[in-house]
């Protein structure tokens, strides 16, 4: 998902579910930190590397991909965007080599999602933030791995959009194009996506980039054949995942501020929606890339606030200003022990599930922070 | 990518090296021979192994078995070749690396069509075949054969070095 859902819609979520203007802030900043928090970022502040969320395409272009740099590769991508859906997940006729990476393909729903809303229970905002972020990221990024590989990610010539019309959808094919610099074009249906890699440890084969920026795009509806479904189509409707993921994420930050002693898989606040929900369908649905100002001005309408506009070095200068063993009472400081707390959480539970593709969890008392 | 870079300076800097070996030393293309026959045959069963363990539950995966038996296919003729004249062995080299370049222009056509960067692979596509059509011409004087040959080794090592220390373009999707 984009900046418009993790920032905006994400604090439009807390604010329904009963969180304050300033809770809000601080929940919806860090849900969008977490496509920021980089090892450069944090060596620019002089932060811990292992709180990294996400990294930089000039930190992967020049990375090994032997066994420690896919480790690497994967612990952050399964973690905080491609949160696996089924660690367990079985698929008969396969080698172990071949399940290790296809039981990282991510999706709605799974156990691994509870464990990351339970964690941030009588946690941090901030833990509440980068829960947010995971769980929005399991609906959007739904179907693919976190972690390189081309057996699971490829895609292939067969993708087509699905147009709403008066009796229905009308397809129409997508050719994707490679250019990093073209600007897409979602009424001409003009979409760019990584280019075609047939190595299996690539970084082109990543996470969705075989698909573009599609699975970001809340209006899109498209058909497509993953290389992992044996040859069977899906279809992926943003529309409806993105309304699920809105619902769920109040439901699951009503459970954070203690309205409901327990979180669920596949349950949804619909009550606490309803008053919008004509309105999210509507602004999720419009073919444009950024519904930022749409979420923005529900989120203000709600509260009747003003949402302050991302802005990423928000808390650096506090956190820089601080001697080492005074940051424990930092915003970033609190960002980070979220962040690697989670990070370790997700790898131990991939470590159980006899997989050790994501290498094993790190002693936290040694990686700097504490 | 980094190991991309690498093998790509590795391979270039073979090339010209295979070149220097087959002018210098007497009956220098049996060497370039036997790389073929190594490189070929572990690509060829690395393709293979792959297809098994991994390509072989993925949608569209017989392609790697295809491209790994071709390889060892061209491995294992390469290395039928050992009694045969040295012209047939020049010839069966210039087929090789005349393959390489047509292949070149079909990726750099395709690069095109989705805008991708695809000048320089044109270029390195149109010289090597240039160069082993001028080699096919000159048949008839086996030195002249050589050394076109040689040329073209040279001219692709050096643009497979060149193109890897280029700035990568790459497109990941975060």
């Amino acid at each position: 998902m984009n900046g418009d859902f993790h920032y905006y819609a994400t604090y439009c979520a807390a604010v329904i579910a009963g969180y304050s203007h300033p809770e809000a802030m601080d929940i919806c900043y860090c849900a969008q930190f977490v496509d920021h928090c980089t090892k450069t970022i944090l060596n620019s502040i002089n932060g811990p590397e292992y709180a990294a969320t996400t990294q930089l395409q000039s930190e992967m272009i020049d990375m090994k991909t032997d066994k420690n740099g896919l480790r690497e590769i994967t612990r952050i991508w399964a973690s905080f965007h491609f949160l696996p859906r089924d660690l367990y997940a079985e698929r008969p006729g396969t080698t172990t080599r071949y399940l290790k990476k296809y039981r990282m393909i991510a999706g709605p729903n799974g156990d691994l999602v509870k464990d990351t809303v339970e964690l941030a229970k009588n946690n941090t905002l901030q833990a509440v933030g980068i829960a947010m972020h995971v769980l929005a990221d399991t609906w959007a990024h739904a179907n693919f791995a976190g972690t390189p590989s081309f057996v699971i990610n490829n895609t292939d010539n067969y993708f087509d959009e699905l147009i709403p019309t008066d009796n229905g959808f009308k397809r129409r094919h997508i050719e994707f194009g490679h250019n990093p610099a073209a600007k897409e074009n979602p009424e001409k249906g003009e979409y760019t996506a990584s280019i075609y890699q047939a190595s299996e440890n690539s970084i082109m084969n990543l996470g969705h980039g075989r698909a573009g920026h599609l699975p970001d795009y809340s209006f899109i509806r498209y058909a497509y054949v993953p290389a992992w479904n044996d040859y069977y189509e899906i279809i992926k409707d943003n529309p409806h995942d993105y309304l699920h993921a809105f619902a769920q994420m109040v439901y699951a930050l009503q459970y954070l501020r203690g309205m409901s002693s327990s979180f669920e898989k596949d349950t949804y606040a619909w009550e606490a929606v309803a008053p919008y929900e004509d309105e999210i369908k509507r602004l999720i649905a419009v073919r444009r890339t950024d519904d930022t100002e749409d979420w923005k001005a529900l989120g203000e309408r709600i509260t009747g606030q003003t949402i302050r506009p991302f802005r990423l070095d928000e808390y650096f200068e506090e956190y820089r200003r601080v001697s080492k063993k005074d940051r424990t009472d930092t915003f970033l400081e609190a960002f980070f022990d979220a962040a690697m707390d989670h990070k370790n959480m997700i790898i131990q539970r991939i470590v159980e599930s006899g997989n050790d593709i994501a290498g094993k969890p790190v002693n936290l008392d040694s990686e700097g922070s504490r | 990518m980094i190991g991309k870079r690498i093998g790509s300076i590795l391979s270039g800097l073979a090339m010209i090296l295979f070149a220097i070996l087959v002018i210098a030393v007497d009956e220098g293309y049996y060497f370039v021979l036997l790389a073929y026959l190594c490189v070929l045959t572990g690509a060829g069963i690395r393709y293979i192994h792959y297809y098994f363990t991994m390509a072989k539950f993925m949608t569209g995966g017989r392609y790697v078995l295809y491209r790994g038996i071709l390889m060892l296919d061209v491995a294992v003729f390469a290395g039928t070749l050992n009694d045969v004249p040295p012209i047939y062995i020049m010839v069966y080299l210039i087929g090789l690396l005349a393959f390489s370049g047509a292949v070149d222009i079909f990726r750099a056509f395709d690069s095109r069509r989705v805008h991708a960067r695809w000048k320089m692979k044109l270029f390195r596509g149109v010289i090597t075949l240039l160069l082993c059509i001028l080699a096919v011409i000159s048949l008839k004087e086996t030195d002249a054969v050589t050394i076109i040959y040689c040329l073209s080794l040279i001219s692709n090592g050096g643009m497979r070095i060149i193109n890897a220390l280029r700035p990568a373009e790459v497109f990941v999707i975060q």
